[in-house]
């Protein structure tokens, strides 16, 4: 039996070092890279020959391009609409980062607290510095919550700061734990499948079932990452 | 667990961070404004195609509104040429009912003067015949003998 976390190995395709760093080309950046090349395809290749009655692939490019940007609608208004790129951008590169995973012997990167930590990071940082662009040290009211009374001010604004800095780590956490769990559990699963033999037919159907839940999974996590930012972008644009 | 060695973190920041740049770019110069401007169409030709049904709508509506203007004028020609039609005829129908009568009661005048005349000249043909008759029957009676003439002037005498 393999070993479950075998799958999450990365390992040098091209050695780069820039500067004495270590920025080899991985199995995960290839796989960042087919992420940016699907999404490029899917995105482009649909609206090549637009036609004013959209074919299958033209339709599923504009709905996915409408769902984002109803999303953005939804939470931040029409003030929202020029962060349309970068919100667009987080959700593809999420999302196909996960559905490539879903497919056997493709590496998840996704699954690496490092690379959700530093996704968390992009969109925090975006979110923290559209704020200060907007409303300056003003943004700092953000801590202060209205309606609280002065003297518990003291407690809540040191707790605020906490919640406010933990964000990018409940984001990249969740994210992260999501894919590895997702993925470990369908790995145990296969393996399970060979060891059995002609018994293994029961893990296989439990596998199907859980690639089709992984799958859901895959589409939910790079939904709930994207209106998690689309949240702090909100609180960063009105101040609560 | 592969997950928490660090030798591979600075490779995999680095490339996250190139990778998600360039989807950026791309979503920014290529995807987002391709995908704008096709939606942009679609709504500017479902626009264009509303505005054009619409005048399309007004144009029938004028053209019923003249339609039935046109046949309620016709209509009220049509009644009024024939209130003049049904008045001249009945004018004229009673014109030569009337000439019709005077000429009739001309004839009428006529003929009953002839019928007189006559009566006039049958009366003054009988007038011998009656004398002799007179006379005969006299004679008969008294056996005198009067001359008709004589008979018919003293008839006329009394």
């Amino acid at each position: 039996m393999s070993e479950p976390l075998h799958q999450f190995e990365i390992h040098r395709l091209l050695p780069l070092h820039i500067d004495g760093i270590d920025v080899s080309f991985t199995n995960s950046s290839f796989f960042m890279v087919m992420a940016v090349v699907a999404t490029t395809v899917f995105l482009v290749g649909g609206v090549l020959r637009p036609k004013i009655v959209p074919n299958r692939w033209q339709a599923m490019t504009e709905m996915t391009y409408g769902f984002v940007a109803e999303l953005l609608d939804e939470t931040m208004g029409f003030k929202g609409k020029k962060y349309l790129p970068f919100i667009f951008t987080l959700f593809m590169f999420i999302l196909m980062g996960n559905l490539i995973g879903m497919v056997p012997y493709n590496f998840t990167f996704t699954s690496h607290i490092i690379v959700t930590f530093g996704l968390a990071m992009i969109a925090f940082g975006m979110a923290t510095l559209i704020g200060f662009i907007r409303h300056g040290f003003h943004y700092f009211s953000l801590f202060v919550p209205k309606g609280a009374p002065v003297y518990m001010l003291p407690i809540i604004v040191p707790i605020e700061i906490l919640s406010y800095l933990s964000r990018p780590i409940s984001l990249s956490v969740r994210l992260f734990a999501n894919m590895m769990a997702g993925h470990t559990m369908l790995k145990v699963f296969a393996g399970f499948t060979v060891a059995l033999g002609i018994f293994g037919i029961a893990p296989l159907a439990v596998n199907v079932l859980l690639t089709a839940f992984e799958i859901l999974v895959a589409i939910l996590q790079a939904y709930v990452f994207t209106i998690l930012t689309c949240i702090y972008f909100r609180d960063s644009i009105h101040l609560h | 667990m592969p997950q928490l060695d660090a030798s591979t973190f600075p490779s995999q920041l680095f490339w996250l961070g190139v990778c998600f740049l360039a989807l950026y770019f791309i979503m920014s110069f290529l995807a987002v404004p391709r995908i704008t401007r096709v939606l942009e169409t679609r709504e500017n030709v479902i626009d264009e195609k509303i505005n054009k049904a619409s005048l399309y709508r007004e144009e029938a509506e004028a053209l019923l509104a003249d339609y039935e203007a046109t046949l309620a004028q016709a209509r009220e020609q049509a009644q009024e040429r024939y209130k003049n039609v049904s008045r001249e005829t009945i004018r004229d129908i009673s014109q030569r009912q009337r000439e019709f009568l005077d000429k009739l009661t001309d004839q009428l005048h006529l003929k009953e003067q002839d019928l007189y005349r006559a009566r006039l000249e049958v009366s003054q043909e009988l007038k011998p015949f009656a004398a002799d008759l007179a006379s005969s029957i006299l004679k008969k009676l008294t056996g005198r003998q009067f001359k008709p003439d004589q008979l018919l002037f003293k008839k006329k005498g009394t």
